[in-house]
């Protein structure tokens, strides 16, 4: 039997990937996150999400800056809005793109899914939901679970967005092609900032998600 | 520490991406933050499987109630919808789950910021669901509004309005339904008794999704 498929075991699963996503959301938003709540063909969803922790229901809690972004250009209208450092929660059965491209723009997100085979390598959570109709539960807990973990901020992930640079670091890390320029010269937008870097692949669009090492960049990332 | 420790202290640092994470200087730290989320882990557990029940609790206490909404929204001229804040999503989410059916007509009073706002700065949030019932209501409309509180005033003004036009009126409400319940503006009141906001709106969503299923082609999935 799927896990999915048994109530004391869902909950759990929901539980355990949701709870390690409110240590990471409260983690951003004790530094200064934005939150941004996203889930594509299902608005009112994303409105829910936002509006829970902007204006929450529990007088004396903490309320976040949190926004919907709404409509059909869920790429282009994230890229605009988000900055490294904020909390991007997404949701839906198609989550796999913006994770990745969340992670270029140095976002920290949390994917909660249903209906979906996706792989959602490039989010930091992923909360995998039997159908939609879990979907407010599921989001009312990472609430309530944020909550508390604002409550303990000496447990907090300290995060530290220092010098390091795409070009030395040991690691090739996601980008995403801001600019193009001429001698195969590319711009990415990366998780510590823009790079400037020499392209190896040929053919670099504005918008590819493509892998920075050293400078360079060394492949495309391609996602389902 | 391993011996390299001295040449590349970053090797000890937990690294995402390139986002470190600092080391923690408090020993107890780890284990405190271990404890922390298991402790998040077990209570979410026990909320999810409680809601779970809740869920099932006010499916139960409104199969009747359900069954009747149904018939009305199934026969209604067009269906309007409103709510505050979440409720208002979860009202947005009726109509997206309607939209299978393309016999169904239906409007939401939430959908539209300029409208809204020009109502509520104009004359004021508490007459702003009731003026746009009033533009759009006509006899044999439906209107369906979701409130956690079941006393939301603006809600109950709509539902005022709807009555005087002759439309049909489905209100779910939370805390045994407040003030929807033997209320002569309301037709049917789908009702939750729970002390939490959030046990409530999640039992409200279980209720819309059994709604939009007694409304499928082929009755109930």
């Amino acid at each position: 039997m799927n896990c999915l498929d048994d109530p004391a075991a869902s909950a759990e699963a929901a539980a355990l990937a949701l709870a390690g996503a409110a240590m990471g959301v409260a983690s951003r938003i004790a530094a200064g996150a934005t939150l941004w709540a996203i889930a594509p063909g299902f608005d009112d969803h994303a409105r829910h999400v936002a509006v829970e922790f902007l204006h929450p229901v529990v007088v004396g809690t903490r309320a976040v800056p949190a926004v919907a972004l709404t409509g059909t250009n869920s790429v282009e209208s994230a890229r605009l809005a988000l900055c490294a450092g904020d909390v991007a929660i997404l949701l839906g059965p198609t989550t796999a793109e913006l994770a990745a491209r969340c992670r270029a723009w140095g976002a920290t997100t949390v994917a909660l899914v249903w209906n979906t085979d996706e792989v959602i390598l490039h989010a930091d959570h992923v909360v995998r939901l039997g159908d939609e109709s879990d979907a407010v539960r599921a989001y009312h807990l990472l609430w309530e679970l944020t909550q508390v973990c604002l409550e303990h901020p000496d447990l907090l992930a300290a995060q530290d967005f220092g010098p390091t640079c795409a070009v030395c670091a040991d690691e090739a890390v996601l980008g995403e092609v801001s600019a193009i320029y001429a001698d195969e010269e590319v711009e990415l937008r990366t998780p510590c900032g823009p790079v400037r870097a020499a392209a190896l692949v040929s053919n670099l669009a504005l918008g590819d998600l493509v892998l920075a090492h050293a400078g360079t960049v060394v492949g495309r990332e391609y996602v389902e | 520490m391993n011996p390299t420790s001295f040449l590349y202290p970053f090797l000890d640092e937990p690294v995402a991406g390139l986002v470190r994470t600092a080391a923690p200087s408090d020993p107890g730290r780890a284990q405190r933050r271990s404890a922390l989320l298991a402790d998040l882990s077990r209570s979410a557990t026990e909320k999810w499987l409680a809601s779970k029940a809740a869920s099932t609790t006010a499916l139960g206490a409104n199969k009747e109630g359900l069954q009747i909404a149904a018939s009305l929204l199934g026969s209604a001229g067009r269906i309007l919808i409103a709510g505050n804040g979440g409720s208002s999503c979860d009202a947005a989410r009726l109509i997206r789950l309607l939209s299978v059916r393309p016999d169904l007509r239906a409007l939401s009073l939430i959908s539209d910021p300029a409208a809204l706002t020009a109502l509520a700065n104009d004359i004021g949030v508490e007459r702003m669901f009731a003026r746009l019932v009033d533009a759009f209501g006509r006899p044999g409309d439906a209107l369906v509004v979701l409130s956690t509180s079941g006393q939301s005033p603006n809600l109950l003004a709509a539902l005022a309005s709807a009555r005087r036009r002759g439309l049909h009126t489905i209100a779910f409400g939370g805390y045994g339904g407040g003030r929807f319940v033997d209320n002569r503006d309301v037709d049917i009141a789908i009702t939750v008794d729970d002390p939490s906001v959030h046990r409530i709106q999640e039992a409200q969503a279980a209720l819309i999704d059994a709604l939009v299923g007694l409304l499928m082609p082929g009755g109930p999935t």
